[in-house]
């Protein structure tokens, strides 16, 4: 449970507040380099506007799309759910003989456990973004979807790289630990057999795939080995290249507050002689988008943003989620994935609206995680204490004397409570000094003759 | 006018200075101002828990409390809020007569002074619902020109100095019934925005939403006895 | 097939359709390119930016004794890409010098396409050091002029390169030099 998860993440103080700020700091970079932009209002307009269209005419651009990927030269897969993708990105593997595989970040290969499955059939599968390297040789899943090793301090990310690349123990310097992680991951590229990367646009009209990178792992990896193949959710599609012009000068001011990503790559066409394979994967997407109030939720092009300002996320940190895209926009996406799991997601916030005026797409997000908490509760997602204690509050609250009543114990109670400190409100603060009368008893005194 | 003014329950039976500031406010700008006597929830606690059905007779209930009035007011910005989204999605007229006090103040009755000296260093705490909800200012993640309704006011008043904070508008990690349940969050996040308002040496924290003060006023009792929390409406009547 | 069965899921969810936004204001905002501006962002993003006269000046300011692969015409190298069949045998080169198309201010991204790389992609990722070569004029000022100027795109890759590779992956430290280019010089070619 998130609240339990997070009480541990907070009780190395020091460890938490460097999260927090270190986010904060990022979420401050994006302020500047969105304040350079004059139009940035305008961009966050235009992309919602784009994400909403595509959205209510998905199935044409679909069908557009994979037909002028085919046209290119590029074999379109369609996988209805985990399952099917693994499956197939297996089958492409194997037919081909496939034993090293290098992947650069896809979030999507992470929601259908592909590591796992290939790895259990044989494939070594190398995941070459550093954050995701890092957290693979830990065998524990991304924190962050954009930085996926924040949760970790340099020294752990030496005894990592001492452990399973051989560097000196203790090395601590971060350029150090880059380099030798750049050293390591090179011999992965030039052995590869195949590569996949995620795709973060898919555009109709050209049937081409835009793939964004700092490091150019997914370059690397792609441009090298003999078969790419490139896995999507089906949400990733915008209708034309020129709305790529909005996108990506939203995409890095809102992840990291660079102006653009090192690399934005537009693949159309395989390498002559070479196999490019694209992957479409529903997987509960289709669900969602039939669901009119969480629908925009797809429009989410993971630029993090809503991660790095929240302040729930950054003081209980990715792995106080109960799934694997945490923070705000996972809060909204998990409980369409399975809505007993991930029942307390829609909770971890205060719904202070943060998310939903950073997001560079203008997701609702905070509406969604109220609105989730609803159709939680309804399907009996929030256990039996809670229900009986809202149902009691409202019975007391419809009802004047009662209401008095109790207010008039809870004033009796509070000094009490505040030496007691034993719920969960007085463990952490004091309850204010109880006043003589409430408002409305001193207006009637007042009114009386 | 005829103002209908909103106590929420937990003002009333908590803060009645607050409340009775803001009521001397109203009056003192020349309104026949009435408060209904009866418990005065918005119905909000129901809904940010799952339970939203629970929690519509109250939206029902004020609006017809408060349907005779030209205008309503209410010193908190989140059960404000709540009542206005629930009044709009009924369609009710009341959703454009209901105003938060620094609205009503800065919008309606456009105050340009204050009777009021308050020679104190002030750390605003911008609540979320009504920052980035009711529009009272611009949040910081936007875009746009900077303004802050609550700010403007406050700089009406003799004396007082507005501090800078390193973070001018993260919640205080409030948030209803997340103070209870996830507390430890809460908690911590309530911590830092009091941290950053005694880092620039304010002596009071001030709010358009005695909720937030409630929290982080519970916190500073603990860790920075010297900060006070005050509600907007007793700086600005002038009566502290 | 699941092609029908997403198609048809998709087609029962989708909403009424929604117009297309249109892109004419945002596409049409005045926005100037300039040197200046385009040298500024560089340095922002840690690349550089250098003016030259001809391409023998750019020659003459590489390193020597590097394996140096150019697909820059007038500007040979010492390894030719063209001679090179497996993209794998590039792992040895401590400079590539490629053409950029145009590159844009706002970001001080540069345009390469395949026409540009010559027979190998990979040539400005595996590189040590990157140089990239564009004529002085060929700035546009944002993405959606990027875009405009792009028009349908006619080859089969084309990328967009905005300084040396780099990572913060590692409590957020920038590291220049991930596993890309370390480095990163832009030539305005006057
Ligand atoms: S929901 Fe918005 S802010 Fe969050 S990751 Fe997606 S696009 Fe970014």
């Amino acid at each position: 449970m998130h609240p339990a998860a997070a009480r541990e993440f907070l009780s190395d103080p020091a460890r938490a507040a460097w999260h927090d700020q270190t986010l904060w700091m990022v979420r401050v970079k994006r302020d500047r380099m969105a304040a350079r932009v004059p139009e940035w209002e305008q961009l966050r307009e235009a992309a919602s506007r784009i994400k909403e269209h595509t959205l209510s005419r998905l199935a044409e651009y679909l069908e557009e799309f994979s037909a002028r990927a085919e046209a290119n030269g590029v074999r379109v897969h369609w996988a209805a759910d985990a399952e099917e993708h693994n499956r197939i990105v297996h089958g492409i593997l194997a037919a081909r003989g496939v034993t090293r595989m290098v992947k650069s970040k896809s979030m999507l290969t992470e929601e259908c456990h592909l590591n796992p499955y290939l790895e259990a059939r044989g494939i070594e599968v190398v995941d070459t973004d550093l954050g995701e390297r890092i957290v693979q040789f830990k065998n524990e899943p991304p924190s962050h979807i954009v930085m996926p090793a924040i949760h970790l301090k340099r020294a752990e990310v030496g005894a990592v790289f001492h452990e399973h690349l051989g560097t000196p123990a203790g090395m601590e310097d971060a350029q150090e630990l880059a380099e030798a992680a750049r050293q390591h991951l090179r011999g992965h590229f030039l052995g590869a057999q195949a590569a996949l990367t995620g795709v973060n646009f898919a555009i109709a009209e050209t049937g081409g795939f835009v793939v964004c990178t700092n490091e150019g792992n997914a370059d690397m990896g792609a441009h090298l080995a003999p078969v790419h193949i490139a896995c999507m959710g089906i949400e990733k599609l915008i209708p034309k290249a020129e709305h790529l012009g909005v996108f990506l000068r939203l995409l890095a001011r809102s992840a990291t507050g660079q102006p653009s990503t090192v690399f934005s790559s537009h693949f159309l066409k395989p390498r002559p002689g070479r196999e490019t394979h694209l992957v479409l994967v529903d997987n509960g997407r289709s669900r969602q988008l039939a669901r009119a109030d969480f629908r925009k939720s797809l429009a989410c092009i993971r630029c993090a943003a809503c991660f790095n300002t929240c302040p729930v996320y950054r003081r209980s940190g990715g792995h106080s989620y109960s799934w694997l895209i945490s923070g705000p926009i996972g809060s909204i996406l998990a409980p369409n994935v399975d809505k007993k799991a991930h029942s307390d997601m829609p909770f971890a916030s205060t719904l202070c609206g943060s998310c939903t005026a950073v997001c560079p797409v203008k997701i609702d997000i905070h509406a969604q995680l109220l609105k989730w908490r609803q159709e939680v509760v309804a399907a009996g997602g929030s256990g039996r204490a809670k229900p009986l204690l809202m149902r009691l509050t409202a019975f007391v609250l419809r009802r004047p004397a009662l209401y008095r009543l109790g207010g008039a114990l809870m004033r009796l109670a509070g000094p009490l409570a505040n030496l007691l400190r034993l719920d969960p409100w007085t463990r952490h603060r004091d309850l204010p000094p109880p006043p003589a009368r409430t408002f409305h008893q001193s207006l009637r005194d007042k009114s009386k003759p | 006018m005829r103002l209908g003014l909103f106590i929420p329950c937990y003002m009333d039976q908590l803060y009645p200075r607050a409340a009775h500031a803001t009521l001397r406010l109203l009056e003192r700008l020349g309104h026949e101002v009435e408060c209904p006597d009866t418990p005065a929830c918005c119905g909000q606690p129901m809904s940010n828990s799952g339970h939203a059905a629970l929690g519509e007779d109250f939206v029902d209930a004020f609006a017809r409390r408060y349907a005779g009035y030209e205008r309503v007011v209410s010193p908190s910005a989140s059960c404000l809020l709540h009542l206005k989204e629930g009044l709009e999605a009924r369609g009710h007229p009341l959703a454009h007569h209901a105003h938060e006090l620094c609205e009503f103040l800065h919008d309606v009755e456009r105050v340009e002074a204050f009777d009021a000296a308050f020679p104190h260093r002030v750390g605003l705490h911008q609540g979320c619902h009504g920052l980035r909800g009711l529009g009272l200012g611009r949040p910081s993640e936007r875009m746009e020109p900077h303004f802050s309704k609550p700010e403007r006011l406050l700089k009406r008043v003799r004396g007082l100095e507005l501090v800078e904070l390193d973070r001018p508008d993260e919640c205080c990690g409030f948030g209803g019934s997340f103070a209870v349940f996830e507390s430890d969050v809460s908690a911590a996040m309530g911590r830092d925005r009091v941290a950053d308002h005694a880092g620039h040496g304010a002596e009071f924290i001030t709010s358009t939403d005695m909720s937030c003060l409630m929290h982080l006023g519970g916190l500073a009792a603990r860790s920075h006895p010297q900060i006070k929390v005050l509600h907007i409406a007793e700086i600005l009547a002038g009566e502290v | 097939m699941s092609r029908d069965r997403i198609l048809q899921a998709v087609r029962a969810a989708q909403p009424e359709a929604l117009p297309m936004p249109d892109m004419a204001e945002l596409r049409g905002m005045a926005r100037e390119a300039s040197a200046e501006a385009f040298a500024a962002t560089l340095a922002l993003i840690g690349a550089e930016c250098r003016r030259a006269a001809s391409p023998g000046e750019i020659a003459a300011a590489l390193p020597a004794g590097q394996v140096i692969a150019s697909t820059v015409p007038g500007l040979p190298g010492t390894l030719d890409p063209f001679a090179v069949s497996d993209p794998h045998d590039l792992r040895g080169v401590d400079t590539a010098v490629v053409p950029g198309r145009f590159g844009v201010c706002e970001n001080g991204a540069v345009w390469l396409d395949e026409g540009a790389l010559g027979p190998h992609r990979v040539l400005p990722f595996i590189a040590q050091h990157l140089v990239l070569v564009l004529p002085a004029r060929e700035l546009v000022a944002s993405m959606h002029d990027a875009y405009a100027r792009l028009g349908a795109p006619d080859t089969g890759f084309g990328v967009f390169i905005a300084g040396p590779s780099k990572t913060a992956d590692i409590e957020q430290c920038l590291v220049i030099g991930a596993h890309g280019a370390r480095s990163c010089t832009v030539w305005l070619l006057d």
